[in-house]
C-alpha cells in the first residue's frame, strides 16, 4: 500500500514537473546562448517555500531568475530562436513584443485559465534577461495585474523605502 | 512559436517582416482568456461598459503589428498578400481606404447564419506600420471601433453623417 502511495506520488510529481518545464527551459536557453549563470536572489528559497505552504493572497508559486552582463552580439535572435521553441499544451504564449529600436524581446506566456494558473514572462533587454513565473488563482492574479504594486506584498516580499 | 488558440498564420513574406521592423507585436487571446481580460477592466465609464459588453461576444482576437524606421519597408506585394486572406468568398470587404499620406485601410466582415457576424478583419497599411486584425465571434463594425486602441487593434474613426 506504501508503495503504491509511493509511486502515485512520484507519478504525481513527475507530471507536475513535466507541465510546468517551461521555466526551467527558458533559463536554460539563456544559460547556453549567453553564456552566464542567474544572479542568486537571497532568500527566494524560504519565499518560495512560505508561499507554497500559507498560499498568501492566492499566490502559491513564484519563481525568478535575472541575468546581467548578457554578451548580445546577435542582437537577440538566438534568444527568439529558442523562445520559438518554447509552449505547450499547457502554457502558450499570448503577446510577444520584439523591438530592435530599444533592444528588447517580451514574451507573455499563460496557462489554461481555470481556477488556477500560471503566468510566465521572459524579457531581454540589452544586457539584461528576467523570467518570472507566478503561479496563482485567476482571481489573485487579476488582482495582481490590476494593482502591480502591491505584487511584493502578495509574495511576501516588502518593499524598502530609502 | 504555437500561439494560443486557433491564430491563423501568415504567409511568409509577411512573417518575415519581423526581421526587418522596428518593432514587431503579435498578440493571440482565445475566449476563455479574453474573458478574463474582461475582469481586468474596470467598471468605471460607458466605454468600458462597452469593451466588456463586445468581449462577452468574442471567441478570439489575433494581432500582427509591424512598425518601421522608415517608409518603404515593406512593399505593396506584402500588403496585397495581406489582404489576400480575406478574398475568400466568407469574407465580404466593407471599407476599403486609399490615402497616399495616410496608407490603406480594409475593413471585412465574415457573415454567419441568421444575417449574425461570424468576423470582422482589418488590415491597415500606414507608410511605416502593417497592421492585421482578425477577430472571431459576434461583433459589428461599429463596435470594432469601440476596441480601437485595445489589444493593439488600431484606432478607427466614425465619417460623421452630414
Amino acid at each position: 500500500m506504501r508503495g503504491t502511495i509511493l509511486t502515485l506520488l512520484l507519478l504525481t510529481s513527475s507530471i507536475a514537473s513535466a507541465a510546468d518545464k517551461e521555466f526551467e527551459q527558458i533559463v536554460k536557453a539563456i544559460e547556453t546562448q549567453y553564456g552566464v549563470k542567474p544572479n542568486h536572489i537571497p532568500l527566494l528559497g524560504l519565499g518560495n517555500f512560505l508561499l507554497k505552504t500559507a498560499h498568501p493572497q492566492g499566490v502559491s508559486g513564484f519563481r525568478i531568475a535575472v541575468f546581467e552582463n548578457l554578451d548580445d552580439r546577435d542582437g537577440g535572435r538566438d534568444f527568439e530562436a529558442a523562445m520559438n521553441r518554447i509552449g505547450s499544451s499547457s502554457l502558450h504564449c499570448v503577446i510577444q513584443v520584439q523591438s530592435r529600436r530599444n533592444r528588447e524581446s517580451t514574451y507573455i506566456f499563460t496557462g489554461n485559465p481555470g481556477k488556477s494558473t500560471r503566468l510566465l514572462v521572459a524579457s531581454i533587454e540589452n544586457h539584461e534577461a528576467t523570467v518570472v513565473e507566478v503561479k496563482a488563482d485567476v482571481e489573485a492574479l487579476l488582482q495582481l495585474l490590476r494593482d502591480p504594486d502591491h505584487i511584493g506584498d502578495a509574495l511576501g516580499v516588502h518593499r524598502q523605502d530609502p | 512559436m504555437p500561439l494560443f488558440g486557433q491564430e491563423p498564420s501568415l504567409p511568409p513574406n509577411l512573417e518575415a517582416l519581423a526581421a526587418r521592423a522596428d518593432e514587431s507585436v503579435r498578440v493571440s487571446l482565445d475566449g476563455s482568456l479574453l474573458q478574463m481580460a474582461a475582469k481586468m477592466i474596470p467598471d468605471e465609464d460607458q466605454h468600458s461598459a462597452a469593451i466588456r459588453k463586445i468581449i462577452a461576444g468574442i471567441q478570439g482576437i489575433y494581432v500582427r503589428s509591424f512598425q518601421f524606421g522608415s517608409d518603404g519597408e515593406y512593399s505593396a506585394a506584402d500588403l496585397e498578400s495581406a489582404k489576400a486572406q480575406f478574398r475568400d468568398p466568407s469574407w465580404s470587404r466593407i471599407v476599403s481606404v486609399q490615402s497616399k499620406a495616410e496608407g490603406d485601410c480594409d475593413v471585412y466582415i465574415r457573415g454567419a447564419a441568421e444575417g449574425k457576424l461570424a468576423g470582422i478583419a482589418v488590415v491597415a497599411g500606414e507608410p511605416r506600420e502593417l497592421t492585421i486584425v482578425r477577430i472571431v465571434g459576434e461583433i459589428s463594425p461599429e463596435q470594432l471601433v469601440d476596441l480601437g486602441g485595445e489589444f493593439h487593434i488600431p484606432r478607427l474613426q466614425r465619417k460623421e453623417r452630414k
